[in-house]
Parts: C-alpha cells; sequence; structure tokens
C-alpha cells in the first residue's frame, strides 16, 4: 500500500488528522461561496458544519468528497490531496446525502453489490452486507424493489453501502433533511454507533442547530461562505454571554427602574402588541422583553421585585433560555438563523 | 551487452485495471437488469421494430416484381428493408441512453458513483455498452418476424457478423447521444435532438430506398451517414445469405465510426461529467 503521507508537500499534517483545509476558496463568477476556509478535524470524531441554507456547506462537502475542485487553496482528506489524489480520497470515504439515492427498481442486495463492485470489494462483499444488515436489524433482505421500503429502511441501506468498504472517513450531507421525528432519533443513534462503533470519522453537515448540538464533539459554524465559529458545543455555547430571560407584560410598562439590576447585560424590546381587554372594554398595548443578564437563576428574585414594584401582576409570562448555538450564531452575525433562511428560501 | 527488459505492467496499474473492469460490470449490470426489470422497456422496444417491419414493409407488398427487382435488387422488400430498419432502431437506442443518464444525473445516482473512486469514463461506457445490449434484444425477434414475411435467414457467420455490425453502429451512435447530453440535466434535450439527427439520418441515408435517387446534397449525406453503412452492410448478408459478397469497407466505416466516437466519448466524459 502507498504511504499515503508521502504524497503530501513538506507542510506536515498530523497523522491524526482526517481532514484538513487551509485558504479553502471556492468561487463561482462573482460569488464567492467557499471563502478562505481553514479546518482540522481528528480521526475518530463527529464534526458538524452548521450553517443556514445556502451557507456553503454542500459546495464544501462537494471540495473535500473530490467531486469539485477549489478556486483556490487546499484540502487534504484522510491523507490525500483531494486536487490531485481524488481517486485515492474517494477510496477512504464514505457519503450519505440528505436525500435517498438508491437504485429503486433493484433490491436491497443489488444496490449493495453495485456499491461493492464500485469500490472494488471481492468476494466477501456478501459477508461484509449482511453482517452491516444485521448490526442495522435491516434483515427483511428478500424484498425485490427497494421502492418498496420505508424512508427509514432506505436510510439504513444507504448506510450499510456507505460502510461496505470500511471507509476511513463518513460525509453524511444534511442526513436528517425532511425525515420525522422518530427517523431522525433512529438516524441520531446510527450515527453515534457508526462513530463508536466502527471508529468511523464522520463529517455532518447540518441546519438543525439542536441535530449538532447533540452530536457533535466539534462544531464549525458556516455562515457566507466562512467559518465564523468552530469549537466543541460546550465551548461555543459558553461563548455566548449570559442567559435570556423573556417577560411577557399583559401591558404596556416602564421598564426604566430595571435597567439598574445586578447582573444585566442589555434590554431588548421585542414590540408591543395592540390587545383589546374586553372585560374593561378598552385597548391596551402589552410588551415583550427579552433581557440578557449574566445568570437567570440569580438576578430572576431581583428582576421580579422591581417589576412589582411598578406594577404588580402584569407579568403574563416569563421564559427563560440558557445559551444555545442559536445564541451563538445571533451574536456572531447579528441575525437568527430562522431569518437568514427565510432569506435563502425567498431568494431562490 | 544491453540486456532488454520486457516491459512490465505495475502492480498498482494492474490493481487499477481490474477495479476499474469491476466498476465497468457493476455499472452494465445495473444497466441490464433495470431494462429487464421494466416490461414496457422490453416490450416497446420489441415491438416497435415488429411494426415498422409489418406496416412500413408492406408497403410494397403488391408492387410489380420488375419494379421491386429493378429498384430494390430483391423482391421482396421486406429483405431490403430489415437491415434498414434494424439500423435505425440504433438511432432511438441513442436517444435511450442519453434519456437514462439524464435520469440518473436527475435522482443524483450519478452523484453516488462518482464519490466512489469511479472514474467517469467508466458511467460512459456502462451506458453506452448498455444500451447496446438493449437494442440487441429486438434483433432475434425482428429475425423470427421477416422469416414469417419470407426472409430467408443467412448462415451463422453472417448472422453473427450482421449482428456485429449492428452493435458497431449502436455504439457509435449511442457515444454520438451521450456526448451532447453529458452536460445537461434536462430530459427535453434527447427528444430535441432526436428530432434534429434521427429524422434526417434515418431518411438521409440508405436504410428505406436506395440513394440513387435521392439529390446530390442528400447523396453527400447519404455517402457518410454510418447508418447507410450499416444497412449496407446487412443487406448483403441478407441478399446472399452469408458473408462471401460483403464490402468489407463498409464493416471497416463501422468499426472506425464506432471507435472514434467512443475515444471522444471516454475523453469528453473525463472533462464535462459532472453533477448539478
Amino acid at each position: 500500500m502507498i504511504d499515503h503521507f508521502l504524497v503530501l508537500d513538506s507542510t506536515s499534517i498530523s497523522k491524526n488528522i482526517a481532514i484538513h483545509c487551509e485558504g479553502l476558496s471556492k468561487v463561482y463568477g462573482t460569488q464567492t461561496v467557499v471563502d478562505d476556509l481553514a479546518l482540522e478535524i481528528s480521526y475518530g470524531s463527529i464534526f458538524g458544519l452548521l450553517g443556514p441554507n445556502g451557507a456553503g456547506k454542500t459546495t464544501l462537502i462537494k471540495i473535500l468528497t473530490g467531486l469539485l475542485k477549489p478556486s483556490k487553496g487546499r484540502a487534504v482528506v484522510a491523507g490525500f490531496d483531494t486536487n490531485v489524489h481524488s481517486i485515492k480520497v474517494k477510496e477512504n470515504i464514505g457519503w450519505i446525502s440528505s436525500e435517498v439515492i438508491l437504485d429503486e427498481s433493484l433490491s436491497i442486495m443489488e444496490n449493495i453489490h453495485i456499491q461493492a463492485r464500485m469500490h472494488n470489494i471481492g468476494k466477501d462483499w456478501k459477508d461484509r452486507a449482511v453482517a452491516l444488515l444485521k448490526y442495522f436489524e435491516l434483515t427483511d433482505t428478500k424484498v425485490k424493489k427497494v421502492e418498496k421500503l420505508s424512508t427509514g429502511m432506505k436510510k439504513k441501506l444507504e448506510i450499510v453501502m456507505a460502510l461496505l468498504h470500511k471507509p476511513k472517513i463518513l460525509f453524511m450531507d444534511e442526513p436528517t433533511i425532511g425525515l420525522d421525528a422518530n427517523t431522525r432519533q433512529l438516524l441520531w443513534s446510527f450515527i453515534r454507533r457508526i462513530n463508536s462503533m466502527y471508529g468511523v470519522t464522520i463529517f455532518l453537515t447540518t441546519h438543525y442547530i439542536e441535530e449538532a448540538d447533540a452530536l457533535c464533539d466539534n462544531i464549525a459554524i458556516i455562515n457566507n461562505g466562512k467559518v465564523i465559529a468552530m469549537g466543541p458545543p460546550q465551548l461555543l455555547k459558553s461563548q455566548a454571554h449570559g442567559d435570556i430571560i423573556e417577560i411577557t407584560f399583559f401591558s404596556s410598562f416602564d421598564y426604566k427602574n430595571i435597567k439598574s439590576i445586578s447582573g444585566l447585560i442589555h434590554i431588548e424590546e421585542i414590540g408591543s402588541i395592540e390587545e383589546s381587554k374586553t372585560f374593561e372594554n378598552r385597548i391596551n398595548k402589552s410588551l415583550k422583553l427579552r433581557i440578557k443578564v449574566n445568570n437567570a437563576e440569580t438576578v430572576l428574585p431581583e428582576l421580579i421585585s422591581k417589576i412589582s414594584e411598578n406594577q404588580s401582576y402584569n407579568i403574563e409570562t416569563i421564559r427563560i433560555e440558557k445559551p444555545n448555538l442559536e445564541s451563538v450564531f445571533l451574536e456572531l452575525t447579528g441575525r437568527r438563523f430562522e431569518d437568514i433562511e427565510e432569506t435563502a428560501n425567498i431568494k431562490r | 551487452m544491453k540486456i532488454s527488459k520486457r516491459p512490465q505492467i505495475s502492480k498498482d496499474s494492474l490493481k487499477d485495471m481490474i477495479r476499474t473492469i469491476n466498476q465497468f460490470i457493476g455499472l452494465y449490470i445495473r444497466e441490464i437488469m433495470n431494462t429487464f426489470r421494466s416490461p414496457a422497456v422490453i416490450v416497446l422496444s420489441i415491438v416497435q421494430p415488429l411494426l415498422w417491419i409489418v406496416f412500413f414493409g408492406s408497403s410494397f407488398a403488391h408492387a410489380p416484381i420488375v419494379f421491386l427487382e429493378d429498384f430494390f435488387q430483391t423482391d421482396n422488400y421486406v429483405a431490403f428493408l430489415l437491415s434498414g430498419q434494424l439500423a435505425t432502431s440504433m438511432l432511438f437506442v441513442g436517444m435511450f441512453s442519453s434519456l437514462s443518464l439524464i435520469q440518473d444525473k436527475k435522482s443524483g445516482y450519478v452523484r453516488r458513483i462518482m464519490v466512489t473512486p469511479t472514474k467517469n469514463y467508466v458511467i460512459f461506457l456502462s451506458k453506452v455498452f448498455g444500451a447496446t445490449t438493449r437494442g440487441m434484444l429486438q434483433v432475434p425477434i425482428v429475425f423470427i418476424g421477416v422469416m414469417i414475411l419470407g426472409v430467408q435467414i443467412p448462415d451463422v457467420i453472417g448472422l453473427v457478423i450482421f449482428v456485429l455490425s449492428l452493435v458497431l453502429l449502436s455504439l457509435g451512435l449511442s457515444s454520438i447521444y451521450l456526448l451532447l447530453t453529458m452536460t445537461s440535466s434536462d430530459w427535453q434535450i434527447p427528444t430535441l435532438i432526436s428530432n434534429f439527427i434521427n429524422l434526417p439520418l434515418m431518411f438521409a441515408s440508405t436504410a428505406l430506398f436506395p440513394n440513387d435517387n435521392f439529390p446530390p446534397w442528400m447523396q453527400i449525406i447519404s455517402n457518410i451517414n454510418p447508418v447507410s453503412f450499416s444497412s449496407t452492410f446487412g443487406r448483403e448478408i441478407i441478399f446472399s445469405g452469408n458473408i462471401s459478397e460483403v464490402n468489407w469497407i463498409n464493416f471497416y466505416y463501422l468499426l472506425f465510426f464506432a471507435g472514434i466516437m467512443l475515444l471522444v466519448g471516454i475523453v469528453v466524459a473525463n472533462k464535462t461529467l459532472k453533477i448539478d
């Protein structure tokens, strides 16, 4: 076997690194889809690329899987430069797409057989397939056509096909998009099992914040082709300063006196809502405040007491929001995840 | 003293070759399985040429024998039409191959293949050979049909060479179609190309009639049209019942045509076959 580290130039990349990108850019005409991106992912980890639709996730995955040449920079996957040794890269990776891509007119074993041929797996492909099918509880292999399987079963089959040639790295491009909650949970458990049982490094792209948070050891948040934050989810969340206390008031409220409370970072007036108070037959304005504080539990008693000084019984709801990846994204970009997604959908 | 060394194939290139063959077999098997899983495709590809033979072939059923022998060099127009019709069918086989590539691109299957260590030209070759095999399915059925209509079937060698010439034509035509649709994902493209290519190539050839009475410009097209070479070559075998009187130039032309088109297709596939 070729020592795959020989193909790299003198800029040494540690043997523990599964994916290494430096100065990676992809430009289409005047649009920069991936912008001077740098990444380093260790073997054995689950890495999540989190970003809204149109952030450049799929383009990056195409470059890393050797399907697309970057305009600038380089990517080294499993020890091979994607630009120079794309075939070697493809020998060492598996891929699962956002949609189900199978030959639906063929049976389970026929689909696997073709995949085995693509990876030049010898006669033992069948034994490997049977073992994987059993592991992922896809035992009803007598089904004549894959089109008769449920989406969950088809996803399982795709996992079996992706693992058949024992890849070092598995790329999953938005693997749970369009799946119902149960199937998504099932797939999450499979992703964890693939990583822990088979030691496969997983690179997944997602625009579901909770998915990245639940699955990944490390996350890179990507926006407009640039990585804007990277690290373990806990670390990223700790960098998003403070908790949010969201209070909805029955009627308009002068919140000047709560500005003096200790531990307060920022108050944001979300808006006033016209509301008909039929009981008293008059129109009032209710108000919603997002109050950012160092620690919600510490601040809350003082906050409620200050509000009560002014107007008692005015509070309609109180909601406490602990830092999550959404707040990290908001803090870094000044925009909410779903706002960007909505804009991207409108553009489309 | 100089010792000449025999050139040796390196282990890696041998491994690479075996892998490429394996990949080709895998994708070719898929093409064939897809054909046999679709009864509509089988029925249509068999019925269509048979209908042509029966309906078009019968159009000269009551023509005077003197006219037939003078114009078609046979007293049975079906015998004249047989090789031309099968050659024309290969045009539609080519169209089908490009439709199948477009379908695979749209469904994402091409991407599934391209993230494996499969070279693009293997995808192209599997489509070309798959389409050709599909095209050959109709040959035995058509032969049985024309036997009923009184056509003499040539000897085994004649039959094999006849089929081989059709294979060459199909390889060349399917390559052209795939070349033209390799970069597209629009299913309308093959149909449009079909209107621009298939009909002119069918009529500007010796598939249906001899080209003696064609206008000069149409004769030029007919004289370089591979459909003409295949029709004429096959006709010579049908008329004589063996390969003793055939003009091999026609066969070599088809061999050259298939070879060049496959080669161009391989180069273009490696450069242009991309996912959306």
